[in-house]
């Protein structure tokens, strides 16, 4: 990603692997390179308008649901609270 | 034809070969450039002075520098020959990849022609440095290593900047 240039956030990897998906398969499905699709989970490439809509289309999704300017919240934080990690006893 | 390129470029790397092995070609590739400019430089009287290639005289070691070179030339199109295609075939990030390394190619490009003007004019002026193209024959035989270099840039650009490829 070019320098000062504001990153974008997105749950691709989530939404991808939870559709058991592979980079190649969503690559195929959007029209792009699968290291794009690489790019663009990382978060060191931000899609175009045309491509993070095409993006919301596939997983049928708005928009806002997959790319964010701010850092996503864990989705298991976001069910089940910010519970703290308890030490187990061996 | 269009839509099998585009579904195969999705499984294609667009770039290949490590940064390191990349940036290996890139030099060999201009320090063979540099070394076929100082050759023609040299013009007709300057053959006798070019090394040989097994005892095979000055045209072996220029078809052997212009062989090295198309040979170092078609790696670096293969590195990075995702990235080169037309503009349906490769996507919007490689798009803008392509374009920000031409772009970065012309000005290299600039910079170094106003390099080559400055060194003409600094040694006609003042006659120092090493000899120049003085006969229009030397200098046109300059322009193909001048040809060569601008084609190559951009994908030298490409080749150098780019990380190392995805598993």
């Amino acid at each position: 990603m070019p320098d000062g240039e504001r990153k974008i956030y997105n749950r691709l990897a989530v939404l991808r692997t939870e559709r058991e998906m592979s980079r190649i398969d969503l690559a195929r499905i959007l029209g792009v390179n699968y290291q794009t699709v690489g790019y663009l989970e990382r978060g060191d490439y931000s899609p175009s308008l045309e491509l993070a809509f095409r993006v919301s289309e596939v997983f049928g999704l708005p928009v806002e649901a997959i790319f964010s300017t701010r850092p996503f919240v864990p989705l298991s934080e976001q069910v089940y609270g910010n519970a703290q990690p308890k030490e187990v006893s061996r | 034809m269009q839509a099998w390129v585009r579904e195969r470029r999705a499984d294609e790397p667009g770039v290949r070969l490590s940064r390191g092995q990349r940036r290996l070609i890139v030099v060999g590739l201009y320090l063979l450039l540099l070394a076929t400019v100082s050759a023609l430089a040299g013009g007709p009287e300057g053959i006798g002075s070019m090394p040989s290639i097994l005892g095979a005289g000055p045209v072996a070691y220029l078809i052997w520098l212009a062989t090295a070179q198309i040979t170092c030339f078609l790696l670096l199109t293969y590195s990075v020959r995702g990235l080169l295609l037309g503009n349906s075939y490769i996507d919007e990030r490689e798009r803008e990849l392509r374009d920000r390394a031409t772009a970065r190619a012309y000005r290299i490009l600039n910079g170094a022609l106003a390099l080559v003007g400055l060194y003409v004019i600094v040694a006609f002026v003042f006659k120092i440095g090493v000899p120049i193209p003085s006969t229009a024959q030397q200098l046109l035989l300059l322009l193909i290593p001048l040809g060569w270099l601008a084609t190559s840039l951009p994908q030298s650009v490409l080749a150098w900047t780019l990380p190392d490829p995805e598993p």
